[in-house]
């Protein structure tokens, strides 16, 4: 007469391993995208690491303008990005923003690589010039960097 | 004078004879529900069972009982040379009623006890899962957007991914994680209630039913044996498990 204990059902006692399991490994479900640590992409507003922007060189150069063509000469501001610090396979334009001039320009680069030549319409030998530079794709700009040359 | 006191004598020796003789009998028929197992002591004497009784005239006690019914303590006067019907129900004793109470509370008990945990377990069962599945989801959708971050060259998505997206799928993942730990907590929960109460119930015993009315009418009834004696009846009940 002594009370008969049921033993747990047999389909229960294995779910229970399982069920403990699997609330094991949701503990591997971790929120670990630290938003504010997101700064590692240059073309991030707010890219927190070395400047992509390696000034080249500065140069004068003639080239034509105008109907009918007439010489004149330029001043070129030539730069590369540093490619190891892109994401892979991009593909970007750079804006130039010259202090002295009202609008930005937008600079494509030299076909298959990372160099960008900046003219200016102006050639001012032995006068330092800094220039705001920013990556620039799809109708917006990244951080914007400062490049000073000085035409010698 | 010796004569007359002779013929007095005589007389109330007639007159009481003719009274004795005039003690006349009358019939009850005893309509008792429940019928068949309703018993009755008649005057603290008799226990019987018969539905029709002869007694002498006058008035007699009457004690009904049967099983899980109180015990009806009465008297009933005997009509001469009538037969009499009595009609009778028996109430239910109290501790019968309470049993049966017992009683269904105890087969709610083992119905739904047996039934809703295990239904229970397989609802929150089934909501873990879909809770985890859509964890895992919102886990994958945050893990994606943060690669997108990494190789994005467009700065305008980059901040539509940093200042809408992310968050959106972050609060989805807190919610995801929250709703998962909940259906689980709950499943586990509902998981041992399960095991515990299959335990319970396995080894719970129904409510036993004790007349106590039966052994009061039996404890007090003189029961006639063959030979015209007596003996007073007791009982003692002893459970064993």
């Amino acid at each position: 007469m002594g009370g008969k204990v049921d033993d747990p059902d047999p389909v229960m006692r294995r779910t229970l391993p399982y069920l403990l399991l699997c609330v094991a490994f949701s503990g591997c479900y971790k929120d670990e995208v630290d938003l504010p640590a997101l700064t590692t992409n240059p073309f991030d507003v707010d890219y927190s690491g070395p400047s992509v922007f390696v000034f080249d060189s500065t140069y004068v150069t003639a080239i034509e303008v105008g109907i009918p063509p007439a010489p004149a000469l330029v001043q070129i501001v030539q730069l590369h990005l540093r490619a190891d610090l892109l994401p892979a396979g991009a593909v970007t334009s750079v804006r130039f923003k010259d202090p002295q001039a009202n609008d930005p320009v937008i600079v494509s680069p030299v076909p298959s690589t990372y160099i960008y030549r900046f003219q200016r319409n102006v050639v001012e030998p032995f006068v330092e010039r800094c220039y705001s530079v920013a990556l620039w794709n799809g109708f917006s700009e990244a951080r914007a960097e400062t490049i000073c040359c000085t035409l010698q | 004078m010796r004569w007359n006191r002779r013929f007095i004598c005589s007389c109330v020796h007639v007159l009481m004879w003719g009274c004795a003789f005039a003690q006349s009998t009358g019939k009850l028929r005893l309509n008792v529900e429940p019928i068949g197992t309703t018993e009755y002591v008649v005057d603290g004497k008799y226990r019987m069972r018969d539905r029709e009784i002869t007694l002498e005239q006058g008035a007699h006690r009457f004690l009904f009982w049967a099983p899980e019914r109180r015990i009806l303590d009465t008297t009933l006067t005997v009509v001469p040379d009538r037969t009499t019907e009595i009609s009778l129900q028996l109430r239910y004793s109290q501790e019968f009623i309470a049993h049966r109470q017992a009683m269904g509370r105890y087969t709610v008990m083992n119905r739904w006890g047996r039934i809703a945990p295990p239904i229970l377990a397989a609802g929150f069962g089934a909501w873990s899962v879909v809770s985890f599945i859509n964890y895992k989801q919102a886990n994958d959708e945050l893990i994606e957007l943060s690669d997108t971050y990494g190789v994005s060259t467009v700065p305008g998505s980059i901040s539509r991914l940093k200042d809408d997206d992310i968050p959106a799928a972050k609060d989805d993942f807190a919610k995801a994680r929250t709703q998962f730990y909940l259906s689980t907590g709950l499943f586990a929960v509902s998981l041992g209630a399960t095991l515990y109460l299959r335990h319970k119930l396995a080894t719970k015993q129904p409510p036993k039913f004790e007349d106590k009315e039966k052994l009061r009418f039996d404890g007090l009834v003189w029961s006639p044996t063959p030979e015209g004696r007596g003996a007073w009846a007791a009982r003692l009940t002893i459970p064993i498990r």
